[in-house]
Parts: structure tokens; sequence; C-alpha cells
């Protein structure tokens, strides 16, 4: 069959491996076969409640191997999947539900009520529930048990879909304080997808991990790559992702072959092996979102030394558009990010706009089938960012501009700079600070907030945040301050420290002195660094 | 007090930002504390009782709840 939306990778692998075990998580398992019938279950069910080819359906739960046969089963509906970060306050999960008006909301009986509050005049036709149906109180909004719609089976309502839907929204934090969702077709994910298959290897017997949530674009490579090759991708639960121990026992009791996470996590891992243990089967280790420090590069190399390594970069905007095959490391310089992969043309441009020659700076560009369709419902923000492009004339398609700054180097491969402008990582996930700082505000205590990024050795950075009460006589403490970003923030947007002062050094034009809070927040030596 | 309920009102009081109920038996990782409050609350647990946690003891079977952090500080000071 020919393959060039999402979920046929899915029809496809329950075609030709059928028992193979799809997906696992904590203790249950679907095969191929299975998460074809529960997805097609799912999808009926939201054809029926109403939901149309080209909607958008909100999935804001914890991770389970029904959410993977939601993720189809929406897909299998012609909608686009909207994942939210189920750790994200309701306040924010409604923010987003409402900017994209989703059809249907995939969530906990719990959050209904609260989600229902905060979308308004908005009401989706339907709201799928993980739990106790009866316990729920969604107002006007219909409940359908998940495991209910997934029992039912199909049949698959078969909604014709085109390479250019849109297969899924990734909200991203945006810095006037509203996140901002990046449009991806099937065309984008089914080329990303290709270029492993080609490059990283899949088949059925390989198992690969899913530590990354549901709306880092992470994901995407866990889920549907071992779903091309017919493998099974096996999910790292919660309540285990911060614990390198438990992180290595996951690797060895689901026998990983194939590893992909933000660096932060596979650092947890190195440090947790004992002398002399090893990974045997991992084959593959690839990690994205921030930079590999090279010194604990080395040390996990040296627990994984049979298993090929990967350095991929791409904004979500793009997922990926460049990787690195790590082969030896000389001294402690970074890693390059690499260079184009398949499909995908990039290009640095000089601020004078010349191609960057060797060893010269440039922002980079990306054109090719991976970068996104635009931000949803935000035409002037996608304009800033999807330009002409900067250096043809004959190419009509828009290119877009990253706001990262590269080199080249003389062997053609790209080193990472940095970032034009505000935008931090912090354990891979990309923060505006300007949306932290919005929600500092929003706190009726708080008359100025300046969130400053910290170098930090595990996480890439951390958020410390410096804030100036309005009354003398009604100082919030730290944790009061936390608290109240929390309401609007996802746990990792939350300032790691909050320092409360009278006042904040100034800039002779009256501007909060940003550089001199950054070096004093930098200088202090924190008691978790 | 306790180690359960001191640690709860520790937890409770210093590190969890969201709304949701906090006893001994909630499962703290499901978005209730994440990384940079495990290293607070480790440093908390130092200090206040006055026992050293190991790396090998930094395992979701001894962090998944409060009951659980309470009973592995218990058997450390009951064997110092």
């Amino acid at each position: 069959m020919s393959v060039f939306a999402v979920h046929h990778l899915l029809e496809r692998s329950a075609e030709s491996v059928p028992d193979r075990i799809a997906v696992r998580c904590d203790g249950a398992e679907l095969s191929y076969a299975e998460l074809e019938r529960r997805s097609s279950g799912i999808a009926a069910t939201l054809v029926d409640a109403g939901v149309e080819p080209g909607d958008r359906v909100g999935l804001y739960v914890p991770k389970s191997v029904d959410t993977v046969a939601a993720i189809y089963g929406i897909m299998k509906a012609g909608a686009a999947y909207v994942p939210i970060d189920p750790s994200s306050p309701v306040l924010r999960a409604a923010t987003i539900a409402g900017d994209c008006t989703v059809a249907a909301m995939v969530t906990t009986p719990d959050r209904l009520p609260q989600l229902a509050e905060g979308l308004g005049d908005h009401r989706p036709r339907c709201a799928l529930l993980v739990g106790d149906v009866g316990s729920a109180d969604g107002g006007s909004i219909p409940s359908i048990g998940l495991a209910d719609a997934a029992d039912a089976g199909g049949p698959d309502p078969r909604v014709p879909v085109v390479d250019t839907d849109l297969a899924y929204i990734l909200y991203t934090s945006g810095s006037t304080g509203t996140p901002k969702g990046v449009m991806l077709t099937h065309r984008h994910a089914i080329t990303f997808v290709e270029w492993c298959a080609s490059t990283i290897g899949t088949q059925p017997d390989d198992r690969f991990s899913n530590h990354a949530p549901f709306h880092f674009d992470l994901s995407v490579f866990d889920l549907y790559v071992a779903a091309y090759g017919g493998a099974s991708v096996s999910i790292v639960p919660e309540r285990r992702a911060y614990f390198g121990r438990d992180l290595a026992s996951f690797l060895r009791e689901e026998s990983i072959t194939v590893w992909y996470s933000v660096p932060s996590a596979l650092m947890l891992i190195a440090r947790a092996v004992d002398e002399g243990e090893s990974f045997p089967s991992l084959r593959a280790v690839v990690f994205a979102g921030e930079v590999y420090p090279t010194k604990h590069l080395r040390a996990l190399m040296s627990v994984v030394p049979a298993a090929e390594l990967w350095n991929l970069y791409g904004p979500t905007e793009t997922n990926v558009c460049t990787a690195y095959r790590v082969t030896e490391l000389e001294d402690d310089a970074p890693i390059p990010i690499g260079r184009a992969i398949e499909n995908t043309e990039v290009v640095a441009v000089t601020d004078d706009g010349r191609a960057a020659g060797v060893d010269e700076e440039g922002e980079l560009y990306v054109r090719g089938s991976t970068v996104m369709k635009g931000y949803w419902g935000n035409p002037e923000r996608s304009a800033e960012v999807l330009v002409p492009h900067p250096l043809r004339s004959d190419v009509v398609d828009p290119v877009y501009r990253t706001g990262d700054l590269v080199r080249l180097r003389p062997d053609g491969d790209y080193d990472f700079l940095g970032r034009r402008d505000h935008q931090i990582k912090s354990r891979g996930y990309r923060i505006e600070l300007g949306e932290v700082e919005a929600a500092l505000h929003a706190d009726p205590r708080v008359d100025v907030a300046v969130a400053i990024a910290v170098p930090h050795e595990d996480w890439g950075t951390a958020i410390v945040a410096y804030v100036v009460p309005k009354q003398a006589d009604e100082v919030p403490t730290e944790i009061d301050v936390k608290r109240h970003a929390a309401q609007r923030l996802p746990r990792y947007m939350v300032p790691a420290r909050v320092e409360i002062r009278d006042e904040l050094p100034r800039t002779s034009t009256g501007k909060v002195d940003r550089r001199t809070v950054a070096d004093e927040a930098t200088a202090r030596a924190w008691s978790w660094s | 007090m306790d180690t359960a309920t001191s640690i709860t009102e520790y937890v409770r009081d210093e590190l969890l930002v969201g709304d949701g109920e906090l006893n001994a038996d909630t499962p703290l990782w499901d978005g209730a504390i994440d990384s940079v409050a495990l290293i607070q609350l480790i440093s908390f647990i130092e200090e206040r009782f006055g026992v050293e946690i190991d790396d090998a003891e930094l395992t979701s079977d001894h962090f998944n709840t409060v009951a659980d952090i309470a009973a592995l500080v218990d058997r450390k000071l009951a064997s110092a």
C-alpha cells in the first residue's frame, strides 16, 4: 500500500506484522492488530460525534497504550491531534484548546469541568474520557469513555486524507505570553520518518523507547519510526523518568534497541550506571533538543560502546532539519549539529545577506518538506518566520527562518552557536522568557518581574526570576510566586528560583538592566547546581 | 512530628505548585513535582534528618510517594 499519511504506517504494519507488539506502557501492551482495531474504534466514535475532516482534537491525558490508540484514531478521523502537556495547568490547556477550537477533547473526568469552563463559549462536540465517565461533569459536552470507544473496534471510517492535511499541531512557548501552535502535516512527519528509516534504520525486532512527552516532537520519531518498521515502542512511565537508575533498568527490562531523548535524560542514565555495566541491546542512541556537553557525551559513549550515536537538530517548526553522526570525540569542543537531512536544504545567512562561508557565522534558514505550514490562526507571526528564500529568487515556497546562529565548518557541518532572541532551552524544552515574564506579571502582587536563564550543567539552563512586589506590605514568598505562575505555565517553565527584591538595577534609559541581573544570577552559587 | 508528616508538610508548603491535594500516598511524579523539586527535596531530607541519600537509592521505588520516602529515611535512621 502507498503510505502518505501517518496512520498508514500503522495500517501497513497491522497487515504485515499483526501479532507483533506495537506499544508497551507500564505492563500493558497492544499488538499492531489490536492498535489498529482500537484506533479505528476511536476514529468511528469521533466521526459519529460529528468530528469532521480538518478538525482539531485535543489530547490532555497521561501516556498509556490507549493514548497512542487515540492519536491514531484522531488522524484516522481526518483530524489533527493537539497534544497538551499533561502536567500543564488546566488554564493553559484551555487556552490551547480554545486557540485551535478543538472539535473534541481526550482528557480525564477530573479535568473536564475546569476545561469546559476555560473554553467559555466554545463547546467541543464530545469528550473522550480516560477513567470513570459517570463521575464527569462537562456541562453540555457529551462524554464517552475512551476505552469503550476503543473496545467497539471500528469499523475504520476511512476518511479521505491527503498528505498536506494537518496531522498534528504542537504548541510551543510564545514570546508574547500566549503559546503558538506549529501546524505540521502528514507529509512533514513522513519525510522525517523515511529519512530515519533509511539512515538509523527500523525493523520488526527493534524496540524503541519513548521518553519525550507527546507534545514534544521527539515523540514523532519514537511512535512513527517504530510503526514504519513494525517495531515496538516502550513508553517510559512518568514516575520513572527523573531517576537515572530507573531509566537504566527500563533500558534493560525492555531490551531497548533505539533510544531517543534529550541529553539530560541520557546524562542521568550514564551517571547511574555502575562500573563495567553497559547496554548491549542498544544499537542506536539519538538525542536532540539541547547541546550535549562533550565531556558528558564521552561518559555516555563508554556505557553504550556498541551504539551508533546521532545528534539531531531542528526547531519544532522543522521537526528535524540537520543530523550529525557522532564517531569520535577528539577534544571537549562542542559537537556539530551536522548537515541537512534528506529532502531538506539549510543555509546560513550572514548579517549582510550572503551565504556564510567557511568559519563564518550566520542565521540558519531551512527549506523543504519538513517545514511547518505556519502557526495556527496567527498569519502575522507566521509571516515573520516563513519568508522568501534569502538567496534565491527562483524558490517560490517560503523558507523557515530559525533565529538560530550557526557557523559553517570546513568539513561542511554546522556548529550551533546560540539564539538571536530571548528563547532558551531547559531540559530540552523550548522556553520564551517573555512567556514566563507575562505569567509572573499576571500576579497582582507583582510590580516588575524579569526571567533570567542561568547556565546549568545538567539542564542546559535553569530559569531564575527576579520579582519586585507591588506593595511593601504584601510581599509574596518564593513559593507564592511559583504557585501563581504555575496556574499559567507548564511545570518546566516555572522558575526554579524566585528572588524577591525591593528594586532592580536600571539602565540609563530606565529599563531593567537585564545584563546586570543576569550576571548576578549567574554568579550566585545555587545550591542545586 | 513523624517523618512522613514532616516531609508531606515540606512538599506541600515549599515544592508543590499545582492545586492538587497531597497526602503521604499521593504519587509525586504525575506532574506534582519535577526534577528541580527533587533536588530541593533531597537537600531538605539530608538536612532535616541528618541522613545521606546514596545515588543507588535514587529510584522511583524510594521516591514514588511521601510514604516511600519516609520509609527509606526511617530505615536509614534505624540503622544509623
